[in-house]
């Protein structure tokens, strides 16, 4: 029984980025309309399914903007974002954890208390705080998803060097003279990287989150569609077209469930204890 | 003499392909005003009775065959929630340890007297008198205060006391005391085994004594079974158990354990060949028992 | 003995909240850019500008600035708003009654989810109703509140209109409080048309906010209520006769919340966090809301009146659950 469920979850969630993805990549080619061109003449146009029609999916806006092809060119802006974002978060959590985890000392207690202090803070001011100090765009969202998550990284990696640092391998290789920065590349890292897969799937559904937030208070970019953006505009004409609103709503929800459900059959899947 | 409680040929085991036996044909009965003791090495299957009483049976465990009698009526078939009038009222229970067995967070009148409110229908006001004058029973100096106490705040012997006085608070026919001082120090030991003695006789209440320690059974039993394997071999008045025991077991077991009464005597651990020949015993059951009730 | 903790926890709260203020204020002198340019009316000349810096003290130095603003902070001045030209103070005020209602429904919510949810789950151990309970905790955790504020705004404020969507209470209602503790007042002025129309407004946001922290809080008391229910004072309460459920709610509950509060404490302070979007989404006229408009507008004094504001509420939420966790372990509570 549990081995169907994981794996249609997992078909599920693998369906689900696939699309991401191939939205994100292929926006301009995939996209019906250009995502900024109005046409007044044709604004509020219900999706095809409320009586709209055929040419416009999804409807259109109070511009008359294709409501598909905005959503479309939305999730490019997400996962340009979610990626770079996590990526180096994941960086900067991953060597400061490393070097935490494997020299210890007065180093790692200034990064663990620095951590702590780090996540005892809401993240949620924090990033909005943050992207008021830099002013708005894509690079504020990209730098605050940075500045919000590494911490995650840094903390599993940190605990799990401290394991690895312990077993007989490492140990091995100390002996055999290797200096701490070999080890740490080629003994420790691999084998905390099946971890950072895990980390990085459901970063990937946080990151996403953080960006349509802040695009949703108007710290992103304004000269691009997003999916917050999006939320933002929809929020106005909800009681006339609940569904511009509902679109990306929609889309979000779905991605963060679906990287939400990958990481955890990742995380059964590599992790021996839960897996038994 | 009546019989209080009453086990025939009862089967316990794990229900897997093929079961897993812990309880084999055993046999048991405690008359009225008994102390009836049941030793046995650990694995034996002691525990195991008294949760088959209680009703509670490990998860994945069922009975198999027999019967227990309460009292002339037959509460074997009957699950634990269809019978909470016996448990607590009528049948109740010492800990083995009394430093786990009370709720950390509740107050000792709280546990003391939630069983008198709610089988005795007490006041709470009279149910704290009640507590009170069961406290000093069970010889606690100064019952008003420690009932205001929390379990962290006694010792272990003090703690025992109480889970004696819940055990005896209804006036219950039968009280299942499962190894009570094995986790206490040898000197309260002793004092806690002349208590329960006392409030067994003065309150007329019939008891199922399980120990691994033939010494502590000696001193306070009349009735001593001995178990192996999940069976009773024997059963005996506790005077001529020690004196005259019949099975090969017992008397291995005697010799093994020191006896105050011949302080000079070698003690002999129980023999290789004796606990072989006791398995071969056990493999012949269980072979039966499967091909009676897995086929 | 209590009291003395109590003033103990107090006073550590202090350099806490320094700490908050001093690097507020050091983040704030960062920002690129300059603060009072939001505030230039066009066609504005040099001499407008230097007067606007003097007013609000931004052509002193940093640590002057610094010095005057706790010097404020000790007078409970916290400065001018500069977007609204109001004490800030004054404004943080007006608003706090709001969000301090929505936070503790929010909060009691939760808590009441929570629990049910995990007494059932142990409850109905190994049935359908644990697997549909754990559905749907999955599905409450990995949902931010931000995401179930829009989707409850959907389908019950809009396709389904069954609750307002915007503003704290129905201007139709008159309705003059004293205070700006709406509920508590017309609860005590038996104003109960009013009570109904605030808690309509504040079931959905105070459901967004409840979903995610009932479904952490829920997985943390289901451990430690599986791991108490193996203890041995379990097995005596059983044995005294008492029922399953009986023996989870009136035994188990109370020793698994001691390990649930130390887990989740902080996800309690973190759901003052999420009321800044959620309050944001439903036009609800909170601090939240406040805090965007601040934001938006760059409006330092505000921002850091606010943030502040949100320390104190964080630190003395902290403070709260600990006095709880020694109100309900006996072994901290002294004789």
């Amino acid at each position: 029984m549990p081995t169907t469920s994981v794996f249609k979850i997992s078909s599920f969630s693998i369906f689900v980025i696939v699309l991401l993805g191939f939205a994100a990549l292929f926006a301009p080619i995939i996209a019906p309309y250009d995502p900024m061109a109005q046409d007044l003449k044709n604004s509020f146009l219900p999706p095809f399914w409320l009586g709209g029609t055929s040419e416009h999916l999804l409807g259109t806006d109070s511009l008359g903007r294709d409501l598909l092809s905005r959503i479309i060119f939305g999730a490019r802006a997400a996962v340009y974002v979610s990626v770079i974002g996590s990526f180096f978060a994941a960086l900067i959590g991953v060597v400061l954890g490393l070097l935490s985890g494997y020299f210890g000392g007065a180093l790692d207690a200034l990064i663990s208390r620095l951590v702590d202090a780090w996540m005892s803070f809401p993240s949620v001011l924090l990033c909005i705080v943050l992207a008021a100090v830099i002013g708005p765009g894509l690079e504020t969202v990209i730098v605050a998803i940075i500045i919000i998550d590494w911490t995650r990284f840094c903390r599993v990696v940190r605990s799990e060097t401290i394991v690895q640092k312990s077993s007989d391998y490492v140990s091995a290789a100390i002996i055999g003279g290797l200096s701490p920065l070999k080890i740490l590349i080629k003994e420790v890292f691999p084998n905390i990287a099946p971890l950072l897969v895990t980390l990085l799937t459901l970063e990937m559904g946080i990151a996403i989150v953080v960006e349509a937030i802040l695009s949703f208070v108007g710290l992103s970019s304004s000269h691009i569609p997003t999916w917050g953006g999006l939320i933002q505009e929809g929020r106005l004409y909800v009681n006339q077209a609940w569904w511009l609103m509902g679109a990306p709503v929609f889309c979000i929800v779905v991605v963060v469930l679906a990287f939400n459900l990958i990481g955890d059959s990742v995380r059964k899947r590599i992790d021996p204890v839960l897996r038994a | 003499m009546k019989n209080i409680l009453e086990i025939r040929d009862l089967i316990v085991g794990i229900d897997s392909i093929p079961p897993t036996w812990i309880l084999r044909e055993a046999n048991l009965s405690i008359g009225e005003g008994q102390i009836v003791g049941l030793v046995g090495e650990s694995g034996a299957g002691k525990t195991m009775v008294s949760r088959v009483i209680l009703g509670f049976t490990p998860e994945g465990s069922r009975v198999f065959g027999g019967e227990i009698h309460f009292c002339g009526s037959k509460i074997s078939d009957l699950n634990r929630d269809s019978r909470p009038f016996l448990l607590g009222k009528e049948v109740t229970y010492i800990p083995q340890n009394p430093m786990t067995a009370l709720n950390p967070v509740q107050r000792i009148n709280d546990q003391m007297t939630d069983v008198l409110i709610r089988y005795l229908q007490l006041k709470p006001r009279d149910a704290t008198k009640r507590a009170v004058s069961l406290l000093s029973e069970v010889q606690i100096h100064d019952p008003e205060k420690v009932l205001k106490l929390y379990p962290h705040q006694l010792s272990g012997g003090m703690r025992q006391r109480v889970l004696i006085a819940i055990a005896f608070a209804c006036n219950p026919s039968l009280v299942i005391a499962d190894e009570p001082t094995t986790a206490l120090d040898v000197t309260v030991q002793k004092e806690i085994l002349g208590l329960i003695k006392r409030m067994q006789s003065s309150h007329g209440t019939s008891m199922l004594f399980i120990s691994h320690d033939l010494g502590v059974v000696s001193k306070i039993c009349d009735v001593v079974n001995v178990m192996y394997g999940g069976q009773v071999l024997e059963t005996q008045e506790a005077d001529a158990l020690f004196s005259a025991p019949s099975h090969v077991y017992t008397k291995a077991l005697l010799s093994a354990t020191p006896r105050y009464d011949r302080p000079g005597d070698l003690l002999e651990p129980v023999s290789d060949r004796l606990v072989t020949e006791m398995g071969k015993t056990i493999l012949s059951w269980d072979k039966r028992a499967e091909a009676c009730f897995y086929k | 003995m209590f009291g003395r903790y109590l003033m103990l926890r107090l006073l550590l709260a202090i350099p806490t909240i320094f700490c908050v203020a001093v690097i507020v204020f050091v983040l704030m002198r960062i920002v690129p850019g300059d603060p009072i340019s939001m505030m230039i009316p066009p066609g504005a000349s040099p001499d407008d500008i230097e007067n606007l810096r003097e007013i609000y003290g931004l052509n002193k130095p940093v640590l002057d600035q610094f010095l005057i603003w706790l010097n404020g902070i000790a007078e409970g001045d916290l400065g001018r708003s500069i977007s609204l030209k109001l004490g800030v103070g004054q404004l943080i005020l007006n608003r706090l009654p709001a969000t301090l209602e929505l936070v503790i429904l929010s909060m009691g919510i939760a808590i009441f989810l929570a629990v049910t949810a995990s007494v059932a789950a142990i409850r109905y151990k190994d049935t359908l109703v644990e697997r549909v309970l754990d559905t749907f905790t999955g599905v409450a955790q990995a949902i931010p509140d931000f995401l179930w504020s829009l989707l409850l705004l959907l389908f019950f404020g809009v396709i389904l209109p069954l609750f307002p969507i915007t503003g704290r209470l129905d201007p139709s209602l008159s309705f003059d409080p004293i205070t700006n503790f709406y509920f508590f007042e017309a609860i005590f002025t038996f104003r109960l048309d009013v009570v109904w129309d605030l808690l309509a407004h504040l079931a959905l946001p105070s459901f967004a906010l409840a979903f995610p922290l009932a479904a952490s809080l829920s997985r943390v008391l289901r451990g430690s209520l599986s791991e108490a229910m193996s203890q041995d004072y379990i097995t005596l309460a059983q044995v005294k006769g008492y029922s399953r459920l009986e023996v989870i709610t009136k035994f188990a509950l109370r020793n698994a919340l001691i390990p649930t509060i130390t887990l989740s404490g902080v996800q309690f302070a973190f759901l003052i966090g999420g009321t800044v979007l959620v309050e944001y989404i439903f036009s609800y006229p909170g601090l939240g809301n406040l805090a965007i408009s601040a934001v938006v507008q760059r409006d330092l004094p505000l921002i850091q009146g606010l943030i502040l504001t949100f320390a104190v509420m964080f630190v003395i939420t902290n403070l709260l659950i600990d006095l709880s966790y020694a109100l309900i372990n006996p072994r901290l509570r002294g004789r």
